[in-house]
């Protein structure tokens, strides 16, 4: 089984996943490091086709390499290829992309997506504005481009129509309560889950990763 | 003059090597069913060290990529 975790910025991706690869065992794949991620935060025109570009070479081989194991060994891992792609679309909004760069990450995402079969199980963390403006003070401050409440407004309106048309078993956790009361959603989630047939349909085919939303 | 033209008949050797080494890279890289741990190495360290100008190489080959 391979659950994929999914959410914006600063809602405890790495911390779900590396939770649910303790309980129940499952190998984990984590998020490999980008080179220019500290320079996309502090300069993201300058910086966000080739950081975008990175992340979905990262994420791509990851999944390649996911898919390709062949002992149906139990699989956590954040973010996809398709997560990416959405961020892409922020980063044209806001004009860190232009038109043109965004239409080549859109290209290389068509053509990945052919290659990539879904996961099993999605959970996705659906954030408020308190707590990635939290996160933001930690962080250095020059990020609060992609933790303004439009932007969070509008992330979390594509996630909540990503869990509508989806059609992959989802896991919707609230984030905004305490870690642990988060966290019993995923461990319910997750059992509940297990006793289900599981549904193999991709969740890209939905209007929201073609970009259509 | 002949000096001149020996050194922009040299830059573009050289950028059409990149771009053939590039293409090359994004085959392997982007589309198979296997991803190209070397290559994508190479990329990657590409991605992140080039000057604006080598990119727009890269850009071109992703442009035609469907």
């Amino acid at each position: 089984m391979w659950v994929a975790v999914v959410g914006g910025l600063g809602t405890g991706k790495e911390r779900i996943a590396k939770m649910i690869s303790e309980k129940d065992k499952f190998n984990l794949y984590q998020e490999e490091s980008v080179d220019l991620a500290l320079e996309f935060q502090l300069n993201p025109a300058k910086h966000a086709f080739r950081h975008q570009l990175l992340l979905m070479m990262n994420k791509f081989s990851q999944q390649i390499k996911i898919q390709n194991r062949k002992d149906n060994t139990n699989i956590v891992s954040t973010r996809l290829v398709e997560d990416v792609f959405i961020f892409s679309q922020f980063l044209l909004k806001f004009e860190f992309l232009s038109f043109e760069d965004f239409k080549i990450i859109e290209t290389v995402y068509k053509k990945q997506r052919v290659a990539l079969e879904p996961p099993d199980i999605v959970i996705l963390l659906n954030s408020s504005q308190t707590i990635t403006n939290h996160v933001s003070k930690e962080l250095s401050g020059k990020v609060c481009n992609f933790t303004n409440s439009e932007y969070i407004a509008d992330l979390n309106a594509r996630y909540e129509a990503l869990a509508e048309k989806i059609a992959v078993p989802l896991i919707e956790v609230d984030i905004n309560s305490d870690f642990d009361t988060a966290w019993v959603q995923v461990e319910h989630g997750i059992e509940s889950l297990k006793t289900t047939r599981l549904v193999g349909q991709t969740i890209w085919e939905t209007p929201l990763l073609r970009g259509e939303l | 003059m002949d000096a001149v033209r020996k050194l922009v008949r040299k830059k573009l050797e050289e950028k059409t090597g990149l771009k053939l080494s590039l293409q090359l890279k994004v085959d392997t890289v982007f589309l198979p069913n296997d991803v190209n741990k070397k290559n994508k190495e190479e990329l990657h360290d590409y991605l992140s060290n080039s000057i604006e100008e080598d990119i727009e190489f890269l850009k071109d080959i992703l442009r035609n990529m469907l």
